[in-house]
């Protein structure tokens, strides 16, 4: 039987860090890389949105991680 | 207030249609006779929508920088235009089915209920039409704000 999901979990990520790790990359670097605008990645950042698929493997590219050492799904 | 462009001029459309709504809807209460399309002080609210339309664009294009004009709309923008576009849909089919409601029942059931007059006045039913009109633009303008603020 499949498990079931709680609502309380949310997406959280760690790109905040990951920028620090990156030479102190700025967000609207980050933005440019990946096509979308500043306010986007620091919406991402703040857990304020969700990316789409593509957009999250797009952020993990830059960073050469897998997905899930970028993203994790947790509870609140 | 960290905006971008596009949030920047979502405030400025949407403050520019409380104005001329606002104005509109002096300018209807105003009206004594339905009968006619020129009635009322119509030449000065005609000309406080294009002041305020003018006054709109200068605000955007001075608020634009070489940068913001270059950079187009991201998924999180579009994700968030769809999100108003469903709350505006839904007030305008509300206000819609309500609008035709009393059109239909205005004769028969609340006729004592004033209002009776805009049955008889094509040109009403039009100024309440885009008054529902403009209703929905401020609406999706404040979701599109709301959203973007609220994130998800």
């Amino acid at each position: 039987m499949p498990k079931t999901l709680k609502n309380s979990k949310i997406l959280k990520n760690s790109i905040r860090l990951r920028r620090f790790m990156a030479d102190e990359m700025t967000q609207s670097a980050l933005a440019k890389s990946v096509g979308v605008t500043r306010q986007t990645i620091a919406a991402i950042e703040a857990g304020k949105y969700s990316p789409s698929l593509e957009l999250a493997f797009k952020i993990a590219d830059i960073f050469e991680l897998d997905l899930q050492v970028l993203f994790s799904y947790e509870l609140d | 207030m960290n905006l971008s462009a596009r949030e920047r001029n979502i405030w400025i459309d949407v403050i520019t249609s409380l104005i001329i709504g606002l104005y509109y809807l002096k300018y209807l209460l105003k009206i004594e006779n339905w009968s006619g399309i020129w009635t009322g002080d119509i030449k000065s609210f005609i000309y406080v929508v294009v002041a305020v339309a003018i006054a709109s664009s200068v605000l955007k294009f001075a608020g634009i920088s070489k940068k913001d004009a270059m950079e187009a709309a991201d998924e999180r923008d579009i994700l968030m235009a769809a999100k108003a576009a469903a709350a505006a849909y839904y007030t305008l089919m509300t206000l819609i089915i309500a609008f035709i409601g009393h059109l239909v029942f205005a004769h028969t059931i609340w006729q004592i209920f004033a209002f009776a007059e805009f049955l008889n006045s094509p040109v009403a039913v039009a100024h309440v039409l885009l008054l529902i009109v403009m209703i929905t633009s401020i609406v999706k303008g404040f979701s599109q704000l709301y959203y973007y603020k609220r994130g998800h």
